[in-house]
């Protein structure tokens, strides 16, 4: 009677260690089934980011090549036609060195810390050196760049100069690139215990799905990734990376498509 | 003996300038245009004898690029549905160099896949009077 039960008590215990085993078995493969599922997405979206990056730096290397084939072998061009090719190869080699810069930015920016040289500047003067240096951009391009100073003497502010610099020319230099006519204005307001740069055009603008992608890599997904042709496609990534390194936060607003967009950069007053 | 026409949707200005360069010595009259839909109602107004075809292009002129849309793609099974296009040969030109867009201009209908830093100017005029004299 006592064996009955003894073994009738080992037959439950059994069943129980065999229902939670296939519990356990079951979470465990929800587990590696969701792990495996994301391993095939980072693949997939790392061999389109390689497939994207050589497509970059392939396009300003076919004009470099192809202009200069056709300026020593073409007869037929005019001695215009080959200042221009001339040329045309030099603006392709700029662009290739600014598209390997980005890249390897974007590369040496993923998972690490950044190395920061901090130092206390003058907001305003580094905004303005920015402005400066992307007016040719705007005027080749047709458009008003505009800085709106503040009204008010800023504080100096704590951050790497090179890096920030990089950051804000991104940003204005993508609202050019995205503003076939019209103009870009650049603000700074101290707002609180903030200083803000709004950098805001009247350019093709984005719908609530290229905002949620906005400073992502060239990723696979749902929303529309932009990139002007001339531009490797990392920029806003890069931007954001460093912004946020040196203790700030960046964020893009739309109104919609063909309705404009500003960007806005917020650092704390440490 | 009139040119024959060559029809090349290329979003890259001065890469159109480029091949416009090259082919103006040659029995072929290059028509260019930038995005997908001025391709497509240029293929179907014009007749070419042929298209060469990027494949990140703009959907219409103004529009950004998508690099993730592959909108060249989207062309190229538009016009082999066609029927006044279906017939003309396409040749992918494009800086895009991965197995799966290779697989899907072919399954699309193209005849060639060209890379563009890797053929010179007058090697794509080269591949052009290949397919057009088999034809």
């Amino acid at each position: 009677m006592e064996s009955l039960a003894n073994q009738a008590s080992i037959s439950i215990e059994n069943a129980r260690l065999y229902n939670e085993i296939q519990t356990f078995n079951l979470t465990l493969k929800h587990k590696v089934d969701g792990a495996t599922k994301r391993l095939r997405e980072l693949l997939k979206i790392k061999s389109e980011f390689l497939t994207i990056a050589s497509h970059q730096l392939r396009t300003p290397t076919s004009i470099v090549r192809g202009m200069l084939s056709l300026v020593t072998e073409e007869d037929g061009l005019s001695q215009e036609e080959r200042e221009k090719f001339i040329h045309q190869a030099y603006e392709g080699i700029n662009r290739l060195e600014r598209i390997i810069h980005d890249l390897l930015n974007a590369t040496e920016l993923e998972g690490k810390k950044m190395h920061l040289e901090l130092q206390k500047v003058n907001f305003e003067g580094l905004v303005q050196d920015s402005v400066n240096g992307l007016k040719p951009l705007a005027d080749k391009q047709g458009i008003q760049l505009k800085f709106n100073k503040p009204k008010i003497k800023l504080p100096k502010i704590t951050v790497d100069p090179l890096k920030f610099k990089e950051a804000v020319n991104n940003i204005i230099d993508n609202a050019i690139h995205y503003t076939p006519k019209g103009s870009v204005n650049v603000n700074i307001e101290k707002q609180g215990s903030e200083i803000k740069i709004m950098v805001s055009d009247t350019g093709i603008g984005m719908s609530k799905s290229d905002l949620k992608n906005i400073f992502s890599k060239f990723v696979r997904g749902e929303g529309v990734l932009q990139i002007h042709p001339n531009g490797s496609g990392l920029g806003l990534f890069i931007s954001k990376k460093i912004i946020e390194e040196i203790g700030g936060s960046i964020a893009a607003e739309s109104p919609g498509k063909g309705q404009g967009s500003t960007f806005t950069i917020t650092m704390p007053l440490k | 003996m009139d040119k024959q026409k060559v029809l090349l949707v290329e979003d890259e200005p001065s890469l159109t300038a480029m091949y416009q360069a090259v082919f103006r010595e040659t029995p072929y009259e290059l028509l260019a245009t930038k995005d997908a839909k001025s391709g497509s109602e240029l293929a179907e107004k014009e007749l070419p004898k042929l298209i060469l075809l990027d494949i990140i292009i703009p959907r219409e002129d103004g529009k950004v690029v998508e690099f993730n849309k592959r909108v060249g793609f989207e062309l190229l099974a538009k016009l082999k549905k066609n029927p006044k296009t279906k017939n003309i040969p396409v040749i992918v030109l494009t800086n895009l160099d991965s197995p799966e867009d290779r697989a899907k201009a072919k399954k699309l209908g193209s005849e060639e896949y060209l890379i563009k830093a890797n053929f010179l100017p007058k090697e794509v005029v080269d591949q052009v009077s290949k397919i057009l004299k088999k034809k």
